[in-house]
């Protein structure tokens, strides 16, 4: 049989004509040049073309999310944190919604029908937010209703768990993480990572299949820890606001630092805001402890009084003339507020407990104007902190070389010189430290830092044991705390007005103090801006803040008493204090 | 060769998108942790707790006179 087909289509084959044979292998031979030709065209001359059309459709490069970095306190607990919410943008025109969709999709986004028409319907773009940063929960309903041409976008939010307590002090960011206040603003590069990317290979479903090794790591943002103590900051911002509602002052601040690291334990503003949520308007966003200035009145009067203690001028017991509580410079007369008639001349210990202006202004004139200077300069007075606060401001203390005897004679008791709450609370360090002064810091401290050497130890012993007096029998009687020594000056100076004039119903009454006296721990000062009911005396609207934090704050940090409870008793009214200055 | 090249990359790319996923749940892992820290921030403000103690729970701070404070030596 095969060989009879055989046989056949031999003699098919051999039928066939020489030429038309070669013309069909020609053909072949042609064809398959053609094929290898475009072949190693392909591979060769339009590789590079052809490998980026093919890139396209399956490599992608998407971008790795970095973390904003944690601000904490000095134990650890959180006062900013990131955490992941979702945004959701639409693509107009592909977007196919049905009436009961888009009442739910106003309902979950809280968007009006209007608000919801105008961005999607007859929107040409091809990208809108419909709602940035929403929840995890109501991103998962919304993702439930499948509405085609809306998307997902996965985003950080910071949240403030303290809210209103630590707002002007930690600040906040953006809808784009980035640092609009505060630390948050300060620290802005120190917080925020660097956004990473990837190029990788997709398959038609969308998984990714390969990395093609071209990564740029997302590096993370670093966390900070402040200085910050928030159960501190927790008194000092309740106790705060307590007062500042009881004398319905305009505003307030008050710091509690470390009196022998300079680090700052609380720093409390009032009135505040919350952080997270800034669509009610931020409100007062400044921290008025760094970037507000005020004069400090009496509050300084322990550095004109030690600065010729120091210089060997006076002793604690010299008598100084107070002319029953007037004196006349010029044409200026400087007063007393109480002045006791029958005194002529009181002891230097006296003039602090008593507050006298008329005592500190002698005693500012008994020194040259550079020695005066120098001692305000040496403090700090006129010289940021260099805290690093966003907005801080250095104050202001004129030339030396420029005043003039009422000039001199105002700056002792503090009128005529501003400065930050954080400056004047800075310099008391120097009284817990045998003279030196501790730079302040936001941010906690392993060790206390080098001082800079302002006055001498034995001067400074000696005022402390004066400011005690101030406590003890002076205008700062509401200061006191069970079982604790302590030492404090009271302030109140009257505002000056638009006009450059002082008026006399617009006050700031100030406390700062340290205790415990015997070996002083903590500072803390305390500024309320004009109270306007019971009294506007820093021994009545501030000193009463500082007694109730105190209290507390020696208890949270356990600081051993340095009297015995039995013997002292606070006392029982603190509304009705000895009203001088 | 050739076969076994396929097969490796294969392999490599199986194991990539493992890698991929799990790195995914870590992500996940990450951002509930970030959002338990934030809870539990949230439930532990002391102006909170404050209120429970003094309000719920009838709590309030002993008064000065009331402590005795003990020294050990």
């Amino acid at each position: 049989m095969s060989l009879f087909i055989n046989n056949k289509v031999e003699k098919t084959f051999f039928e066939l004509s020489g030429i038309r044979r070669r013309l069909i292998l020609l053909l072949f031979l042609a064809g398959f040049l053609t094929l290898i030709f475009r072949a190693l065209y392909l591979q060769s001359l339009d590789k590079n073309f052809l490998q980026s059309k093919g890139n396209a459709t399956s490599t992608r490069v998407i971008s790795l999310y970095a973390d904003r970095g944690k601000i904490t306190d000095r134990n650890g607990d959180i006062l900013a944190i990131s955490s992941p919410v979702e945004s959701v943008w639409a693509n107009p025109p592909n977007v196919i919604i049905n009436k009961d969709q888009k009442l739910e999709l106003e309902n979950i986004l809280k968007l009006s029908s209007d608000e919801v028409d105008r961005k999607l319907l007859n929107n040409k773009k091809e990208f809108i937010y419909l709602k940035r940063q929403i929840s995890p929960e109501d991103a998962r309903r919304l993702q439930a209703l499948k509405i085609p041409g809306i998307f997902f976008q996965k985003e950080f939010k910071r949240f403030y768990p303290a809210a209103d307590v630590t707002a002007n002090l930690v600040g906040f960011t953006n809808l784009d993480n980035i640092g609009q206040e505060g630390i948050e603003l300060a620290q802005n590069k120190f917080l925020s990572g660097k956004l990473g990317s990837k190029k990788v290979i997709k398959d038609n479903a969308g998984k990714i299949v390969d990395d093609l090794q071209e990564v740029k790591l997302p590096q993370d943002g670093h966390d900070i820890k402040l200085s910050i103590d928030s159960r501190i900051q927790y008194l000092t911002y309740r106790e705060l606001a307590k007062s500042i509602e009881t004398h319905k002052a305009k505003a307030g601040s008050a710091i509690v630092l470390d009196a022998k690291t300079g680090e700052i334990l609380a720093m409390a503003n009032f009135p505040s805001y919350n952080p997270n949520n800034l669509n009610e308007g931020a409100g007062p966003t400044r921290n008025r402890a760094v970037t507000d200035v005020f004069e400090p009145g009496s509050t300084i009067k322990p550095f004109t009084v030690s600065s010729a203690l120091d210089a060997g001028i006076l002793n604690p017991s010299s008598l100084v003339e107070v002319s029953s509580g007037f004196m006349k410079i010029g044409s200026a007369t400087i007063h007393d507020a109480h002045a006791d008639e029958t005194k002529p001349f009181m002891t230097v210990s006296e003039v602090i407990a008593k507050s006298s202006n008329v005592g500190a202004a002698r005693i500012g004139l008994m020194q040259t104007p550079k020695n005066l200077w120098s001692t305000f300069n040496k403090v700090g007075f006129g010289i940021q902190t260099g805290v690093g606060f966003p907005g801080e401001v250095s104050g202001r203390i004129r030339d030396y070389k420029n005043w003039g005897k009422v000039d001199q004679a105002t700056i002792s008791f503090g009128h005529g010189i501003n400065l930050t709450l954080l400056q004047l609370a800075q310099s008391y360090t120097v009284f817990a430290n045998d003279g030196e002064m501790k730079p302040v810091t936001m941010f906690k401290k392993e060790e206390a830092p080098m001082g800079t050497k302002v006055f001498s130890k034995q001067t400074v012993r000696t005022m402390v044991e004066m400011m005690e007096q101030v406590v003890e029998e002076g205008t700062g009687g509401n200061a006191k705390i069970m079982g604790y020594r302590v030492a404090g000056k009271t302030g109140t100076a009257e505002k000056i007005g638009a006009n450059g004039a002082y008026e006399k119903n617009k006050n700031i009454g100030s406390f700062i103090g340290l205790a415990p006296a015997s070996n002083p721990r903590i500072i803390m000062a305390v500024m309320i801006d004009e109270p306007s009911l019971g009294s506007h005396y820093g021994g009545v609207v501030a000193a009463p803040v500082f007694s109730s934090v105190m209290a507390d704050v020696m208890k949270i940090l356990k600081i051993p008493q340095d009297i015995k409870t039995q013997n002292k008793v606070i006392p029982q009214d603190k509304g009705s204090s000895k009203e001088t200055i | 060769m050739a076969l076994a090249k396929v097969n490796s990359q294969h392999q490599s790319r199986r194991l990539y998108f493992e890698l991929g996923q799990q790195k995914e749940i870590g992500q996940k892992l990450n951002a509930e942790y970030s959002q338990l820290q934030l809870e539990q921030s949230t439930w532990a403000m002391h102006g909170r707790i404050e209120d429970i103690a003094k309000k719920s729970l009838k709590m309030k701070s002993p008064e000065p006179k009331k402590i005795i404070l003990l020294e050990h030596p």
